[in-house]
């Protein structure tokens, strides 16, 4: 009796997701042709006779007609986004919309006890004394960051008198000369400012090079997310493995390239890590020890590797 | 020109996990402009930068990066193997749930029969 009433009550659930789901399965379809299989989406508007010429033509001279859009960077990372996506909403089609229901609270309580159990009790104002040597590293430390905040903060250009004043951001055309921001933000001279790339691409963000002659140092700006681009980078958020090795007398990175990567970027890191490694290709001989080994963001530092490349020989012309 | 001047990276969001990175990179091949004055100071800032690197690398920053978080920051802890841990998780308290309640609906049945 009671077995079957729980087939019965599973039964009336499945019902009820089946619609749910029905509208999830068509969606991902359509933004998996969309992604994956452009040419059968292409051809639906096609007669058969155009739809298979057009078929053998791209066959017979190796086109991809995603390329006539896109650059080939972009669509290799629209792929990964569409594989991301996948891996995280895949089981979601199987789930029946009770099983949601204990995942939702399975997180709730989760939430309750890491938000109880993690709160770290800052020491009130009155117990320190000013006296302190610990206090006073860290009233300079403090005074250190809030310095170095305006350059970071700067390089937004106008973005943040939008934040504090409250305006709406996305019904703004912003046209922003970001060299004019910058300096009225900071307040150096033009002079000052010795080198800026605001354009981005995939795997570079925007940067800038400055002379701050009150703390006497150059300072090396980096912006966030600005661009459409930047959230590329930000969503290419698969691990990377690597290793530190400590050859004789220096040390280097050593990637491992298991896990299935694109071949546009895989040769963007070989072609990087020539300038780290020295040689490209290193040959273990037993001297060499591991230092360390973990994971990395790969998106990022694949970017990291080419600002590494970029940025060392102009500074190097600067502080010789 | 600069030759008494130190060097300063910083970056908010996406370029701070870019100063991590960059700071790690140069920490481990370090450009002749560290290398040949040992006076000169090298020092970075992140500001809520991105979680880029794993727990074990932490200790070969030592006193040249300082990053800063703001309370309970999203963008500092999100990261893949985070998402994958809550969801492990959120399983292995499911399936507890699963055979809590089905104990109590069966005790409940037998209980009115």
């Amino acid at each position: 009796m009671i077995q079957q009433q729980l087939k019965k009550q599973e039964a009336d659930q499945s019902a009820l997701s089946n619609g749910f789901r029905k509208n999830l399965n068509d969606v991902f379809q359509k933004s998996s042709q969309l992604v994956s299989k452009p040419l059968d989406y292409i051809g639906d508007y096609l007669n058969q006779t155009q739809s298979t010429l057009e078929k053998r033509l791209l066959v017979e001279h190796n086109l991809d007609p995603r390329t006539w859009f896109l650059s080939s960077e972009n669509v290799e990372l629209l792929e990964k986004i569409n594989k991301l996506a996948q891996d995280c909403f895949m089981e979601v089609r199987n789930l029946s919309s009770y099983e949601i229901f204990q995942y939702l609270t399975a997180l709730s309580t989760l939430q309750r006890f890491y938000y109880t159990s993690t709160k770290i009790e800052l020491p009130s104002s009155q117990s320190i004394s000013k006296d302190d040597p610990q206090y006073k590293e860290f009233q300079n430390i403090q005074e250190e960051c809030f310095y170095y905040s305006i350059f970071a903060n700067a390089t937004y250009g106008d973005l943040m008198n939008y934040v504090y004043s409250g305006k709406d951001i996305g019904r703004v055309i912003r046209v922003v000369n970001y060299d004019k921001e910058f300096l009225n933000h900071v307040k150096i001279p033009p002079t000052d400012l010795l080198y800026s790339s605001w354009i981005t691409q995939p795997y570079k963000p925007g940067y800038c090079i400055a002379v701050d002659r009150q703390s006497k140092s150059i300072v090396l700006c980096l912006r966030g997310t600005n661009d459409w681009f930047d959230i590329l980078t930000d969503l290419d958020s698969n691990f990377l493995e690597f290793d530190i090795l400590e050859l004789e007398d220096e040390r280097c990175l050593r990637f491992n390239f298991n896990y299935d990567f694109h071949d546009h970027i895989q040769k963007k890191i070989d072609k990087t890590t020539k300038y780290l490694l020295k040689n490209s290709n290193i040959e273990l001989k037993g001297n060499e020890k591991i230092l360390r080994s973990g994971f990395c963001h790969s998106g990022m530092m694949t970017s990291a590797i080419s600002l590494y490349k970029e940025l060392v020989p102009m500074v190097l012309i600067l502080l010789p | 020109m600069f030759n008494d001047y130190n060097f300063v990276i910083g970056g908010h969001s996406l370029g701070g996990g870019m100063t991590t990175l960059l700071t790690f990179l140069m920490l481990i091949h370090p450009p002749s402009f560290l290398k040949k004055n040992p006076q000169r100071t090298f020092k970075a800032f992140s500001y809520g930068g991105a979680s880029v690197l794993s727990n074990e690398f932490s200790d070969i920053f030592g006193d040249v990066l300082k990053s800063v978080i703001c309370g309970n920051d999203l963008i500092p802890r999100l990261s893949y193997a985070s998402v994958q841990e809550i969801c492990k998780m959120m399983i292995g308290l499911q399936n507890l749930q699963v055979t809590f309640f089905k104990k109590n609906i069966i005790r409940c049945v037998e209980g009115r029969s």
